[in-house]
């Protein structure tokens, strides 16, 4: 059903442009032979009219002596009637002395006769009784009653009696406007007519165009599913054709561009695979030197392998530091890689009191803050209620927050670590807040801060080395923990990076 | 005095297990290849053995399923040392019978903890 009506839509349109065609150009030429014959029939109508002011002069002349020597009446009338008869659109005739008063008088066949003595009414128009008086005669389109009539008035000649008779005959276009508006009629008919039919000779026209766009519509219909080894072969030569052979050739672009990139996309999958194990192989194969490296640097330290001078001591410190931070990033590599890949189910989650864990991390930050001359401003809101996570995870968010602010802040710089209860969006959570006076970050890099391997910008990254791989775990960590992390920055600003967990 | 073995394949790793262990006051002895400690342990079993996983040849898994097959060494404490990280590892080192694990990288403090704390729970479970 659906799909008859689709056919329909663009069948009917065309059937009903043409059928509007045709029946325009009918329109306009038969109001021309409708005007042309109601004009025709209008002076036919005239023309009988004079030639029968013509005829009548001279019976006219014989009436009158005929009737002034006899006085008999029917004689006259009989010759009114005939004239009565003779033309059909002849509507009244009277005739009337000089001074306009009625003799005879006939309309519609009824004949009227007065004697001499005791004549009709006398004609109410005065131009025309002026015309009378005046023994002229007069052939014209008067209005007589609102209507527009043609009027004849043939004059009397001087018999020498002492009356002169005129005539005077009024022709009525009704006759020849009945016929207009029958033609009218007729022509409102024919269009109506021609218009149902040239709307089905159309329709049976267009069928040729539509089915070729079915077939089109049914090709497109197929390579929407996916399929596009199809080709719409389409046997006319005409646009629709060429349409065809348009769409089939970009469908063979498509087939092409959507096989290069599934072949791309397989061979990026395959090279991330490589990269995720490689990563971890690589991070596996450093945790062994590293903690070779940390065990003795600590043996060295505590002075369990002999005393050490204080510019030894110092420089330990220093190694240890680094090998510390070392491997921390070696552990963001191996849990980015790992949370890359799948969310690990074997995360365990307990609930456990935040303010605790930070004072613990600020505690280990400590030293190399002071070696900075920082201010660190460590402030927590008491009472916080506990959250529910991986203490581990939440502890790297923290640390990695931390040592981020530190490395971004110049020496000398103010940092501030605050957690407070905080509501995101209906939700209760708490709310920490690393806020350093560093470099700051443009608006523009703010959202890619939290990219794998991204970095702002080549200089800072030479000035301070990588920091991309610590802000993404914090975010695949954050959010595995349905919590929301952002970054607020201008340049020169300083940075605000915050992270809202829910209890 | 009690005795533990210490097997790595990496010679540095065995040099500083060693030293931190022989600190605490411990008899080592140490072994980079499993085959050769595997028939050490079972011919005299220490009171633990601290077990690397990534070896060539008899690897640690390996060597602790066919220790735990064995009844002479059924009942060594073994300290596995891994490099590999989560709960899945730990678990699979679990079912193979380990008694415990240390992640590298670790600090020797750690892992004299986790010694110290075994050896005490091997005794107590003597005692009984």
């Amino acid at each position: 059903m659906r799909r008859r009506g689709r056919r329909g839509r663009i069948q009917a349109k065309m059937a009903r442009y043409i059928a509007f065609a045709v029946v325009t150009s009918l329109l306009v030429s038969m109001i021309g032979l409708v005007l042309y014959r109601y004009f025709s029939m209008r002076a036919a109508m005239e023309e009988s009219a004079r030639n029968f002011a013509t005829l009548v002069r001279v019976p006219l002349v014989q009436v009158t002596l005929m009737y002034g020597s006899s006085g008999l009446q029917d004689p006259v009338k009989t010759w009114v009637v005939q004239l009565m008869e003779l033309d059909q659109d002849l509507e009244t005739l009277e005739i009337v002395d000089s001074d306009g008063a009625q003799i005879f008088a006939a309309s519609n066949g009824k004949v009227e006769l007065r004697s001499l003595e005791s004549p009709g009414p006398t004609i109410g128009d005065l131009q025309l009784l002026k015309i009378i008086n005046a023994g002229l005669g007069e052939i014209a389109r008067v209005d007589i009653g609102g209507r527009t009539k043609y009027r004849i008035v043939v004059p009397g000649e001087e018999t020498g009696r002492s009356y002169t008779l005129s005539l005077v005959g009024v022709w009525s276009y009704e006759r020849v406007n009945r016929q207009l508006a029958r033609g009218v009629l007729f022509l409102g008919l024919a269009l109506m007519l021609g218009l149902v039919v040239a709307e089905r000779v159309a329709a049976g026209l267009s069928r040729g165009i539509t089915r070729n766009l079915e077939e089109l519509q049914a090709g497109v219909r197929k390579i929407r599913k996916g399929r596009l080894d199809v080709r719409v072969e389409i046997r006319s030569e005409d646009e629709i054709h060429e349409l065809a052979e348009a769409f089939n050739g970009m469908t063979e672009d498509f087939q092409q561009s959507i096989e290069r990139l599934r072949r791309a996309n397989q061979e990026l999958q395959a090279l991330d695979q490589v990269k995720a194990d490689l990563v971890a192989n690589v991070s596996h194969e450093l945790r062994t030197p590293l903690t070779a490296l940390k065990g003795f640097l600590e043996l060295l330290d505590e002075g369990e392998l002999g005393p050490l001078g204080s510019e030894a001591h110092r420089a330990i410190s220093v190694c240890r530091r680094n090998v510390d931070r070392l491997a921390l990033r070696v552990e963001d590599l191996v849990q980015l890689s790992q949370m890359e890949e799948s969310w690990p189910a074997e995360v365990v989650a307990e609930s456990f009191e935040l303010g605790q864990l930070v004072s613990t991390i600020v505690e280990i930050y400590e030293g190399r803050i002071r070696s900075k001359g920082m201010d660190l401003v460590v402030d927590v809101q008491p009472g916080l209620p506990e959250i529910v996570g991986n203490l581990e995870q939440i502890e790297r968010v923290v640390t990695n927050l931390l040592d981020n602010a530190i490395k971004f802040t110049p020496d000398g710089g103010d940092l501030r670590l605050v957690v407070e209860e905080c509501d995101h969006e209906t939700r209760h959570g708490i709310l920490i807040r690393v806020i350093d006076s560093g470099i700051g970050i443009p608006p523009n890099e703010l959202v890619r801060v939290f990219d794998r391997f991204h970095q702002v910008d080549p200089s800072i990254r030479r000035r301070f080395g990588g920091m991309g791989l610590g802000l993404a775990l914090v975010h695949h960590i954050v959010e595995n923990h349905q919590g929301v992390v952002w970054a607020e920055s201008g340049p020169g600003e300083g940075t605000t990076f915050s992270v809202w967990l829910p209890c | 005095m009690n005795r533990i073995y210490v097997v790595d394949d990496e010679p540095d790793m065995v040099e500083l297990l060693a030293t931190v262990l022989k600190g605490e006051g411990y008899d080592v002895e140490t072994y980079t290849d499993g085959r050769a400690a595997l028939s050490r342990v079972l011919e005299e079993p220490p009171a633990l053995l601290l077990l690397d996983l990534m070896m060539p040849d008899l690897d640690g898994f390996e060597l602790l399923k066919l220790l735990r097959l064995d009844s002479r060494g059924k009942h060594v404490v073994v300290l596995v040392v891994s490099a590999r990280t989560g709960h899945r590892a730990q678990l699979e080192t679990l079912q193979l019978g380990a008694n415990a694990y240390i992640y590298k990288p670790f600090s020797p403090r750690e892992l004299v903890v986790q010694v110290r704390q075994l050896l005490a729970e091997r005794e107590g479970a003597e005692g009984e």
